[in-house]
């Protein structure tokens, strides 16, 4: 593992990095935090966070619990708690998230919902009645 | 008692030898001597002395001495390693094993023996050949296959498959454990441009280029890597790099 850098909080301790210069093709699965800022084909799932370089070409779809985007994506996001999207993203695919921000200039084709939600903002509003 | 395996280089270092028996011998560390230049089949040597209550056994040389020790009991099913301790004393060069385990030369590796302090660590196996510490082999040309999915470098740099990390200072800005289980694949293609992947197996394949193992021994491609099982008790430093 690489020792900790100037990384967000969340990808100090970090399971896998795919680099600029490979191209990772198949399903990769993991349980921690992944960086990826080379290539990807097919799919990634982990129990953990990603963080997607401005140099990423990820043609896959992704599973995880966070997601840092700043590259680019030919695939549907699944993310269980928090999307970030960076200015310098672009996301041509679904997405299904908790939260999500979005920055100026970040380009997004597909549909977004946050059904999970609004499904709790509903059984918290339940529960106050 | 201990038994010491002497590589058959070490004719050329006579005088630190003979400094090395006396010093030994000065630790009450006396034992059975072994040298690689007059054994055919070294498995059968060592099971042999582990017969008569051999319990300690010490590569004297560099990491391709540590290799054949470790492959010769290893590779015979009637030795049981989970019984032995493994320990190296340094001559001459390529003696990064024994730097990771904080054995920096031969006068210190008498007093290291002396006092055993023991780490088990995990073995990895390259085909048919077992390595304590990486396989090397260049990026470019180079296909991992892993279990669902595959690695392909674009780029010249160096893929390391590291159980035993023996360069801590260096400026790859690795983190390794040997005692975790895993294998840590790290290709290094620039100082920007670095991967890295916790795996237990992996299959390499490359047309033109050969895997050096453990500094010492080259495997041909395709090849199978994988982290075996077993452990092994190596005798080190309080300055080992892990």
């Amino acid at each position: 593992m690489f020792k900790k850098d100037n990384r967000p909080e969340s990808f100090k301790d970090v399971e896998t990095i795919i680099g600029e210069s490979i191209k990772v093709k198949g399903n990769f699965n993991g349980n921690g935090n992944i960086i990826i800022d080379g290539a990807l084909e097919g799919s990634l799932k982990t129990k953990g966070n990603v963080l997607i370089g401005e140099k990423a070409k990820i043609t896959a779809n992704i599973e995880a619990k966070e997601i840092i985007i700043d590259g680019e994506i030919n695939g549907n996001l699944s993310v269980k708690e928090y999307l970030s999207v960076g200015a310098t993203a672009k996301i041509y695919g679904d997405i299904d998230c908790s939260q999500i921000s979005i920055e100026r200039g970040a380009i997004i084709n597909g549909k977004c919902s946050m059904a999970k939600k609004e499904a709790n903002i509903s059984q918290k509003e339940e529960q106050a009645n | 008692m201990n038994l010491y395996i002497y590589d058959d280089y070490l004719k050329k270092y006579k005088k630190t030898l003979n400094n090395l028996e006396i010093q030994l011998h000065n630790l009450n560390l006396n034992g059975k001597i072994i040298n690689l230049e007059n054994v055919k089949k070294l498995d059968q040597a060592i099971k042999d002395e582990i017969n008569m209550g051999i319990k300690t056994i010490v590569a004297v040389g560099n990491n391709r001495t540590l290799n054949k020790v470790l492959n010769a009991i290893l590779n015979n099913n009637e030795i049981s390693a989970s019984n032995l301790s493994l320990g190296i004393i340094p001559i001459g060069g390529n003696n990064s094993i024994a730097e990771a385990l904080g054995i920096k030369n031969d006068i210190a590796a008498g007093e290291i023996i002396l006092a055993r302090r023991l780490e088990k660590i995990n073995i990895a196996k390259a085909n048919n050949t077992y390595f304590i510490s990486e396989a090397n082999i260049r990026a470019k040309g180079t296909t991992l296959h892993l279990e669902n999915f595959t690695i392909d470098s674009t780029q010249s740099g160096q893929i390391r498959l590291i159980n035993l990390l023996t360069d801590k200072s260096s400026s790859q800005n690795i983190k390794s454990d040997p005692q975790d289980g895993l294998i840590d694949l790290y290709i290094y293609n620039s100082p920007k441009k670095q991967s890295f992947f916790s795996i237990k197996r992996i299959e390499i394949e490359n047309t033109t280029q050969k895997i050096l193992i453990d500094n010492s021994i080259e495997i041909n491609c395709p090849a199978k890597i994988e982290q075996i099982d077993q452990k092994i008790s190596l005798i080190v430093s309080k300055s080992r790099l892990f």
